[in-house]
């Protein structure tokens, strides 16, 4: 089972920036607003429940946000690094995308708690 | 002859000049001689001859002509003209004696976004450096900048209006001075973002821009690229075209984007890709080099909203808190050029203030130099090392990707440069030897302008 959600048409095709300051679609947002629920939610159902993260759409990607966004998971200690490598896929489709879904993995695997912020 | 045949002659002199005189043109060397005369100064001896000490004597007694006499004469002579219904021209004895701000003072046509409408300029016109280029003439551009940013400064200070009317009927407006643009024959387009951020900034702060001055005189490259720029449009002297793209025989410009976040980078997008089919009609550009850009972009506008305006850094110049974007496509050259700009604290300021890495302090230690010739000597090294190593920090390791990221993003696209101008320094990466280059100027920019340049090989015409 799974829930897909679409970063460009359910957040914006310009996501960009860490904070509010730097933008509207920034990676705080995305990750409190639209991540952490979705990923509670796909936690609660069960081990076998991923929540899909399509990236296909989507016109550009800084690294601030992408780092606020997914390492922030667990930096914040809303999640550990196994519960996102077990409930959390990053699906694209285009070639010049995939550094980008690279780029997210290692940003989870990399990050450290530093505070329970989430 | 005698002393009375003398002063006889000289009286007979003095009003021979006097019935020769053109009304407001000698006006002062009437007034000279009257107040000779008026002073009885013309003494001679009883043989009418002037010996050695009657002319010493008559010297001491001749009034010099001290700066403050010739501004009244002056004065007194515009007055006249005025009054006698006309259109005062410095005159020739203005032209010979006057001051250089008496011989400045010229008619010159204005827009205000109106109506063109004659004005009165009291000083001598400044020429900009030409050409006003980044890259082919660093020094005197920069410099130049400097003192548009001093003057307006100036004028953010003083609160006064740029354009003085008086209320008298009929009285032209009054300008102190300007910068004669028709002297300009080249402009780049990182020049011109620099040109109308600041004009931009003064019209936020100040409420009203300065207006521009004989535009009809201007280059026609300079006014295309300005107004391909959309400097008239950021100003607020020309309403905002519909298509943010416009085009000149070989080059297409995107409108200058000015922003305060990362809000506007969806026009952004819809304006590169006007200007990759300008590069290539027949072939679409590859969105991955459009995503790449963007992804760039991004990286840059995050960096000036995280570092650029901070509250606890004494900027030296007001600043309404936005950054700049624009971009040029070249057909000859088959390349793509983005600019970047912010009026903040610069990374020379930023830099140093915080923890790093300990391999940024030591590349620090190496390569900063001990005694400074003059302030911004040490820029390029500041910038340099947030281009090779970021802004690694040892707190937050997680952060901080931006200039080598940008560069990495280059690099993708195809061979080209990474430029960055920051306060008085530059550095310079080119995607073919990696190598930076850096140098530091005595004068500053006023903030951050980071240039990306890629030529897009793969799509030739």
């Amino acid at each position: 089972m799974q829930k897909t959600i679409d970063v460009a048409t359910q957040f914006s095709p310009y996501p960009s920036g860490r904070v509010p300051t730097d933008g509207t679609y920034n990676g705080e947002r995305f990750r409190k607003e639209v991540l952490v629920p979705a990923l509670r939610a796909a936690i609660e159902i069960g081990s076998s429940q991923k929540l899909i993260i399509d990236i296909d759409g989507v016109r550009s990607f800084g690294s601030s946000f992408l780092e606020e966004a997914f390492g922030g998971l667990v930096r914040t200690g809303a999640f550990t690094q196994q519960e996102l490598l077990r409930h959390l896929e990053i699906r694209c489709s285009k070639p010049h995308l995939r550094f980008f879904k690279e780029m997210i993995e290692s940003y989870i695997k990399e990050a450290r708690v530093v505070s329970n912020t989430h | 002859m005698s002393a009375r045949n003398s002063v006889t002659s000289a009286e007979n002199h003095c009003e021979e000049r006097k019935s020769r005189a053109v009304a407001g043109n000698e006006l002062l060397h009437e007034a000279q001689y009257a107040s000779r005369m008026d002073e009885g100064i013309l003494v001679t001896s009883r043989s009418g001859y002037l010996s050695e000490p009657l002319i010493l004597q008559n010297k001491r007694r001749l009034k010099k002509l001290y700066t403050s006499h010739r501004k009244w004469h002056f004065l007194r002579a515009r007055n006249e003209a005025r009054r006698r219904g006309r259109t005062y021209v410095a005159s020739r004895w203005v032209q010979k004696y006057g001051t250089p701000n008496m011989r400045a003072v010229r008619r010159v046509q204005i827009w205000e976004g109106g109506d063109p409408e004659w004005a009165i300029c009291l000083r001598a016109p400044v020429a900009p450096p030409s050409p006003l280029c980044l890259d082919k003439n660093r020094t005197e551009s920069v410099a130049w900048f400097e003192s548009l940013r001093r003057a307006f400064q100036r004028s953010i200070n003083k609160g006064q209006p740029f354009v003085k009317r008086s209320e008298r009927p009929g009285a032209l407006p009054q300008i102190v001075g300007y910068f004669d643009f028709s002297k300009l024959k080249e402009i780049s387009t990182a020049a011109a973002v620099v040109l109308a951020a600041e004009y931009e900034r003064v019209g936020k702060l100040l409420g009203i821009v300065p207006p521009t001055v004989e535009l009809d005189k201007w280059q026609d490259s300079v006014f295309n690229k300005l107004y391909q720029i959309g400097f008239f449009e950021i100003v607020g002297l020309s309403a905002k075209r519909e298509n943010p793209v416009s085009e000149e025989k070989l080059t297409q410009t995107m409108r200058i984007v000015s922003s305060k976040n990362s809000d506007d980078l969806g026009t952004i997008d819809r304006s590169l890709q006007q200007l990759g089919k300008f590069l290539s009609p027949d072939q679409d550009i590859p969105e991955s080099i459009i995503i790449e850009f963007l992804t760039g972009l991004s990286e840059a506008i995050s960096n000036v909203t995280n570092h650029a305006y901070p509250d606890d850094i004494e900027l030296g110049y007001d600043h309404i808190n936005s950054l700049w974007v624009a971009a040029t496509a070249d057909r000859a050259a088959n390349s793509l050029t983005v600019v970047v700009y912010d009026q903040g604290a610069s990374i020379p300021a930023t830099y140093p203030r915080l923890d790093r890495l300990k391999k940024v302090v030591r590349f620090l230690e190496r390569a900063l130099k001990p005694n400074r010739q003059f302030e911004y000597e040490d820029d390029g090294t500041y910038i340099r090392a947030a281009m090779r190593y970021g802004g690694s920090r040892t707190d937050e390791k997680h952060r901080g990707k931006g200039l080598p990221q940008m560069f990495e993003t280059l690099q993708k696209i195809g061979p080209g440069s990474l430029t960055v101008y920051s306060r008085g320094g530059w550095c310079r990466q080119t995607t073919q030897d990696r190598r930076l280059r850096s140098g530091a100027l005595p004068c500053s920019i006023g903030g951050t302008l980071v240039e990306w340049s890629v030529e897009l090989s793969g799509l030739r015409t």
